[in-house]
């Protein structure tokens, strides 16, 4: 009877050793297989159904949907500061797209005006009684060779910031214009440089003419570190 | 004596449109001091040479204090960085940003078909990038996923601008004279802050780039570059 006991009890006990031994390997092999972020289900380190942990980050609940209109546009900097002063016709530049601006009358619907146009005669009224060595001044040229057609067209038509895909991304430096635009970028200068400069870049320049090239402001105190995202922490006094 | 308060509710009112005036980067009234008012966009190589830095500024001018202290990303608002990769200035990729409440949501790039493109948007799910908890005054967050750095908060503004004496220029009133030069030139933006979108990506992801937009105008030579551009659009 003892013997039968011993016999029974060790073969529950093997029984019970196995179950365990096959269960291990099943879920050993198993749940490696079976853990997606697209099976349906939330396992493994998922926080959500399919999301979380190693999975993308969980939406559950948020709403994205909806249709979004424009409200404003930036390309190049200062456009609508220095090319586009008065309020209405900002306001028409904002929800302009930029491929569009050649063509479209985005300002009244009905007069056929176009930014190239109103930029041309922005433009235009800064050399009001503007005069060097007596004699009016007009834009004539600017260093990049436009007449003032041209460079109208070419600030509203082509408004975005070329990014050189490879090398050095900077608005203007000796050698580039327009790779890119970088934080200590001089952009201002730039753009009054392009307006008032003229062909060679050296009118307005405070002896021939007013000083109209250079606002007189760089950076100032403001130091950007090298590593992302760049821009100093707000300040708080 | 309520004349007096009166006067006295004018002389400020006037002094702060005064103020308000001087230190605007002159957007247009429908948006200007709202919660989609873009002030400036950066675009540039990051520390590593295959990567490229977005930087969008909003809200200009914060002031130091509550005002920055309170600012707050619009749900309403998608901040969409905009990138056209065959030259024709129509958006082909977009990256798209928005909250929901402490947490700013990247989506992109996502491709965008013609009929797509244009002065309207949605957001595919499908395209999350990743997330980012918005930074606050005491504490900056930035999510590092394997190649790709995203941040939302606010920042020290980075732009700097005699934003007054230009204004005189502007209007013919300092004709004369010009601008000006050391002390006597303010940068109106130096001691002021604003809401800040940032992200970092490999440049790969964003095609191959067109022929330099310039090169058309003449014989610059400059590098094959896209055409990047943001926008903010809102869902009514």
């Amino acid at each position: 009877m003892a013997r039968i006991k011993l016999g029974f009890w060790s073969l529950l006990a093997l029984m019970v050793l196995f179950v365990i031994a096959c269960e291990d390997a099943d879920d050993f092999n198993n749940v490696i297989e079976q853990i997606s972020c697209s099976d349906g289900i939330q396992n493994g380190e998922e926080t959500g159904v399919d999301c979380g942990g190693p999975c993308p980050i969980c939406l559950d609940g948020l709403d994205f949907s909806g249709v979004f209109i424009q409200q404003d546009i930036a390309g190049r900097p200062g456009i609508n500061t220095v090319f586009n002063n008065a309020g209405p016709l900002q306001d028409a530049f904002n929800r302009s797209t930029v491929s569009a601006r050649g063509t479209q009358d985005f300002i009244d619907g009905s007069n056929n005006l176009t930014f190239p146009g109103v930029f041309h005669e922005n433009i235009d009224q800064y050399f009001v009684g503007y005069t060097i060595d007596e004699m009016s001044v007009s834009f004539g040229s600017n260093i990049l060779g436009f007449d003032l057609a041209g460079f109208a067209e070419f600030l509203a038509t082509t408004d975005a910031l070329q990014l050189a895909a490879e090398g050095t991304t900077t608005y203007r430096n000796t050698e580039l214009w327009f790779t890119g635009r970088r934080l200590t970028d001089d952009v201002m200068d730039t753009t009054l440089l392009l307006l008032f400069g003229g062909p060679h870049g050296d009118r307005f320049d405070g002896v021939n003419g007013p000083m109209l090239i250079s606002d007189g402001v760089g950076l100032g105190d403001r130091v950007f570190s090298s590593d992302f995202p760049h821009l100093e922490a707000p300040l708080t006094e | 004596m309520s004349k007096f308060y009166t006067l006295i509710s004018i002389l400020s009112l006037g002094v702060l449109w005064m103020v308000l005036s001087a230190s605007e980067q002159g957007d247009g009234p429908a948006v200007a001091y709202t919660s989609a008012d873009i002030a400036d966009f950066y675009a540039f190589r990051g520390a590593q040479a295959d990567k490229t830095v977005f930087v969008v500024t909003l809200q200009s001018p914060l002031s130091i204090g509550t005002v920055t202290q309170e600012a707050r990303f619009d749900p309403n608002v998608l901040i969409e960085f905009n990138i056209d990769n065959d030259g024709d200035f129509k958006e082909d990729l977009v990256i798209q940003a928005i909250p929901r409440d402490s947490i700013m949501y990247f989506f992109g790039p996502s491709t965008v078909n013609e009929q797509q493109q244009g002065r309207s948007s949605e957001i595919d799910v499908n395209d999350l990038m990743g997330s980012v908890q918005i930074s606050d005054l005491e504490q900056t967050y930035v999510t590092q996923l394997d190649s790709i750095s995203l941040f939302a908060g606010p920042r020290r503004d980075p732009f700097f601008f005699d934003q007054a004496r230009f204004s005189l220029i502007q209007n013919g009133t300092a004709a004369p004279e010009g601008f000006n030069s050391g002390a006597e030139a303010i940068d109106a933006y130096l001691q002021s802050n604003v809401l800040t979108v940032a992200l970092s990506l490999p440049t790969e992801l964003l095609g191959v780039a067109p022929t330099h937009a310039l090169n058309e105008y003449g014989d610059f030579n400059l590098p094959n570059a896209y055409n990047v551009w943001v926008s903010t659009k809102r869902k009514y």
